[in-house]
């Protein structure tokens, strides 16, 4: 389960409202390298982790990505505050506008809505690893591309924040893939899924069925010579 | 900066301190200079957050003083707002 803190990660204190900005800064919330898809992504792969460490890492980067959420739809906001019918039109929010006003929706910047289609959950460890060092990478180049196009103190500190958070997960994610292979035969990390191949022998023979049970369910012409 | 600034500034340093240790150990749960590091923020958050929650109410719907006969949960502002907080 989930807790919530009446607080932001990073401080968003933004004084003069601007559309122009709140439409491209919108794409990390709702868009294809947004923090939406960032949290959801790690929240639905950790489920076919089996490492401990890695379950660990999933979760608790997965949760950071929700207070990351919070903080771009908070840039959001308090771009959009107060606009004038003029300053809609001419920052180009008008589309925006007329289907969600100010309040706020997920989507790329481009405007087409968030979708679990931006993500993959593969149920294979070793792919899902690298898709999450990729994704934080995109997410990174997705800040360094905003950056280049804002000069607003007021929204450059948090997205700046964001950008190095981005860069610390890649490491973080570098430290799940060395636990992942370090389990596996440094040979052949492909030669089986350990989602699906490995399970530990106590929990799924034990709670139902003896060894010797398992034996003649596989082998029932066995079982009926034993009788004999 | 206000007093309020101030004070949930210091509850969001030593937080950050703890989402970087925390997500180290994740992957190095054995490092004993993490953990010691882990557990130093941790006492130094808590004072933070005790302080921070004295003066201007809950952090979290948990630890909320129902003395004054009010949910100052509810209490204005919000974290989007970008009031001082």
């Amino acid at each position: 389960m989930w807790s919530y803190d009446k607080r932001l990660q990073f401080p968003v204190k933004i004084k003069n409202p601007d559309p122009q900005t709140a439409k491209i800064v919108m794409t990390q919330l709702g868009g294809p390298d947004g923090e939406l898809g960032a949290s959801m992504r790690y929240l639905n792969q950790r489920y076919a982790m089996p490492y401990k460490e890695c379950k660990a890492i999933l979760t608790d980067i997965g949760t950071e990505e929700l207070a990351h959420m919070e903080m771009i739809s908070a840039i959001v906001y308090q771009l959009t505050r107060n606009l004038t019918p003029e300053q809609i039109k001419e920052g180009g929010f008008d589309a925006y506008f007329v289907d969600h006003a100010t309040g706020i929706y997920p989507q790329f910047a481009s405007g087409t809505p968030w979708s679990a289609m931006t993500f993959q959950s593969k149920g294979d460890p070793i792919t899902d690893l690298f898709e999450d060092m990729a994704a934080e990478q995109k997410a990174r180049s997705t800040y360094d591309n905003l950056l280049r196009l804002i000069d607003n103190p007021d929204v450059r500190e948090p997205l700046k924040f964001l950008r190095e958070r981005e860069i610390v997960h890649f490491q973080r994610f570098g430290d799940a893939l060395r636990v992942v292979q370090d389990h596996l035969d440094a040979k052949n990390y492909y030669a089986f899924n350990p989602a699906l191949d490995i399970r530990p022998p106590d929990t799924w023979r034990r709670p139902t069925l003896s060894t010797a049970d398992l034996c003649r369910a596989a082998t029932p012409q066995l079982s009926e010579q034993d009788s004999d | 900066m206000t007093e309020r600034e101030k004070l949930l500034g210091r509850v969001r340093m030593y937080d950050f301190a703890l989402v970087e240790a925390i997500e180290y150990l994740d992957g190095h749960p054995d490092n004993k200079a993490a953990l010691a590091y882990y557990s130093d923020m941790r006492t130094a958050f808590d004072k933070a957050a005790a302080e921070y929650e004295d003066a201007f109410g809950p952090l979290t719907a948990r630890e909320v003083d129902t003395r004054s006969g009010h949910w100052r949960w509810i209490d204005d502002p919000w974290p989007w707002e970008g009031e001082d907080n």
